[in-house]
This record gives structure tokens, sequence and C-alpha cells, in this order.
């Protein structure tokens, strides 16, 4: 059985405002004589204390809970209503997370369709990836969510989320300094962003997205508009090192497919 | 791409974490989270760039949750419930969460309705009395009581457990 004194209530609520950090300067120096004085309310103060470490310790154990896609999908503005195709498909990629998580249950969507969902998906990622670029490019004073000196935590964070093992490729010798992390969502699916930048402050990302086929595929240069993008696939992972200079990203991917 | 929406994707976790804080059930949580990053963007003129988007985010959560239990015919939570009534709430963490948190886990969702979000901005945010006050909508009191009584009936609770195991 517990033995805890029946201290007063206003006197537990004082203690806690003790360890709370609400306490003017008197008032701690109050508590500390009563805790000097009375071993009860110091055993109450180290209980308290070690409740917060507790506490904080449980607590901060559910950041590290993987945030679902369909709420990394709910951060996103509404997107734009020209591309007529994107809303069914986010629909259907969002019946799919559903189905999933239904289980057994849930398991009336054909293999077909998926594979067809899967394709389509592939091929607008790019596209979402490019519209970030120009947007992030710019972003010169919050280019990166989490910054390169965390860079365990960002390998151990999007490997996580994104659902692919891989390591930041150094790419310092190429002329490129990594300036840290970001997470986006492009066609429903989480994809982790690298950024990367250079003398001149231009800026290239290396971003990286589960891939679903399972199929690996040698480097590819892509345009989109003014951005462009050299991709490539592990067994594990789709990549796309986006910028502007198309040989020197295909160069770049070359150096960084086996890093990653 | 907004401010607003790039500045939501890394509070994810955080959200959740607060949104389980009120609802204490991950299905809750998670559509709790999910209505209010959507409710966020439709007003995103009334978050002002540079104020503290958490607590903008957090009182709107509350705000939503509020509404939402007011709708729900049985309310989950409420008063202090018996230990084997809430069997259903011990199994709702995930195998990767280790017993000791699992167990301090289940004692926080036993907590009458309100307290768990008090310890959550106070003990483990470090959040003042009185931004809690002003997040949850209730006098800085009714703050310190919540934060008094759910650490004593935690301690209790939690001694107790150790207790049987020994």
């Amino acid at each position: 059985m517990t033995e805890y004194t029946p201290l007063s209530e206003d006197l537990l609520i004082m203690l806690g405002a003790y360890v709370d950090g609400e306490l003017t300067e008197d008032e701690r120096a109050a508590v500390e004589d009563m805790a000097n004085k009375d071993p009860r309310i110091a055993e109450e103060l180290e209980g308290l204390f070690a409740l917060n470490n507790d506490l904080r310790d449980v607590f901060n154990g559910l950041l590290e809970k993987p945030v679902p896609a369909e709420i990394i999908e709910a951060t996103k503005p509404t997107p734009a209503p020209a591309n007529t195709n994107k809303a069914p498909l986010r629909a259907l990629a969002a019946s799919l997370l559903i189905g999933a998580t239904l289980g057994a249950g849930g398991m009336w969507f054909n293999q077909a369709s998926k594979q067809q969902l899967q394709v389509a998906a592939a091929r607008s990622w790019l596209g979402e990836v490019a519209e970030y670029h120009q947007i992030y490019a710019r972003q010169t004073r919050h280019l990166v969510e989490v910054p390169a000196s965390e860079k365990d935590q960002i390998e151990k964070w999007l490997a996580k989320e994104v659902g692919v093992d891989f390591k930041v490729p150094d790419l310092e010798a190429a002329g490129w300094t990594f300036q840290g992390a970001r997470l986006l969502v492009a066609a429903g699916k989480p994809v982790a962003q690298l950024m990367y930048t250079n003398a001149d402050g231009a800026v290239i990302a290396i971003c990286g997205l589960q891939n679903g086929s399972g199929t690996p595929a040698d480097t590819a240069v892509r345009a989109f508009g003014d951005v462009h993008m050299a991709t490539w696939k592990s067994e594990t992972g789709s990549f796309a090192i986006v910028g502007d200079a198309p040989e020197e990203l295909e160069a770049l991917a070359v150096i960084a497919a086996p890093l990653i | 791409m907004t401010e607003l929406s790039k500045g939501l994707v890394p509070l994810l976790p955080r959200l959740r974490r607060f949104a389980w804080s009120l609802t204490r059930d991950w299905p809750d949580a998670d559509d709790l989270v999910q209505t209010s990053c959507t409710r966020a963007l439709t007003r995103a003129e009334q978050w002002q760039n540079g104020t503290r988007l958490d607590a903008w985010m957090y009182r709107l959560m509350r705000n939503i949750w509020i509404d939402e239990t007011r709708k729900r015919t049985v309310r989950v939570g409420q008063g202090v419930e018996d230990a084997a009534e809430s069997s259903a709430l011990l199994t709702s963490f995930d195998s990767e969460t280790t017993a000791y948190a699992n167990q301090v886990l289940a004692q926080i969702a036993l907590l009458p309705e309100g307290f768990s979000s008090v310890l959550l901005l106070v003990a483990v945010e470090g959040h003042s009395y009185a931004e809690t006050a002003e997040i949850l909508d209730i006098p800085i009191g009714t703050v310190m009581s919540r934060l008094s009584s759910a650490r004593q009936k935690l301690k209790a609770a939690l001694a107790d457990q150790k207790g049987a195991r020994t």
C-alpha cells in the first residue's frame, strides 16, 4: 500500500507550483525552508520531480510515432483546380490507406487497380516535387526544417516517416554543402527532401520516397519547366536530384546514388 | 504552399500528442489533428505570422474537440472510471512503447477529462499556468487544481502498481 502523508490540498498545489517554476523568489525560499524542516515535504517534492521526469519520458515517446500520411496530406493547401486527375487519385489513395488499416476486411481493392495507382502516383510525385522546388529554392531564410547539424536525427526521422533507410550523401567534393532536411507530401506519400547549396547560393534537393514497385532503375534526366531532375531507383527507394542545371544533376546523381 | 501549411508539418508529432491528451484515443486523436489542420488552412488569415503556431493550433483543436464531445452521446472518460471498465483504453498503445510507459499512459488515460492536457502542457511542454489556462480556456485556479489532483492520482496509481508487482 502507499504511504502518502495527507498534506493539505493548498500545500500540494504550492509544491506543484514550485516544481513548475511558477513561484516568486520569496515563495521558493519559503518552500525550501519547509522542505528542510519537514522530511514529508522534501519527499513530496522529490516525488513530484520524479513524476515529471516519467511524464516527459512517456509523452516524448509519443513523438516518435510515425505520422499517418492522411494527416500530412491535410496540412497541404487545397490543390489548384487545374489538374483534374489529382483529386480522384488522392481519394483513391486515401481509400487504399483506409483499406490497409481495416486489414482483411478492407481488402476489397483488387491488385490490378492498385498497381495502376502506383504507376500514376509515381508519375505525379516528380511533378509535385518540381513545384515544391520552385518554392523552397527561394526560401533562403527558411530553407530547411531541420538543420544539417542534426544529421543523425534527420536520417532517423526521415527514415521513419518515409519508410526508406538512407544516409545523407556528402557532396562537399562536388561543391554542394548539406543544409538540412524537410518532409514533404507528394502524390499522397511522405517524401524526404535533403537540401544543398553551393558557393553561388544555388539550391539543389535530393528527394526520396518509398519505391512502390521494388524494381531498381538507372539514372534518367527529366525536365519540368525550368526545373530539372535526375532520377533513379533502388530496391527500396525512388530518388530524384532536383535543380536547374541538367548535366550537373546527372553527374551528382551518379555520385549520390551509392552514398544514399 | 503557404507559411501556415509549411509551419504545420514539423508540428504534427506534437499536435498528435496534444490531440491524444484531449481524446485519449489514437483514432480520435488522428481525426482531430486532420480536421484541425484542414480548418486551420481555411482560417489562415486569423493566424498572424510570428505568433506561436503551436498555441494557436492547440486552442483550435481544443475548441473542435469540445464541439465534438458535445455531439457525442457517450463521452469517454467523464469522471473517474474504474480501471477494470476501461480495459479498452489499456490496449490502445502499440508494442513499441515499453511496459512501464504503457502503464503510465494507461493511468493518464484514466484521469478525469481535461486533466491529461494540463499535465502535458505544464509538466512536459513547460507552458506557464497562464498560457495553459488560455489554451484550454479555463481559469488559472482550475489549471492548478487539476494539475495537483492529476499528479496525486498518478503517483498513487503508479505506486500501487509497483506495490502489486513486488
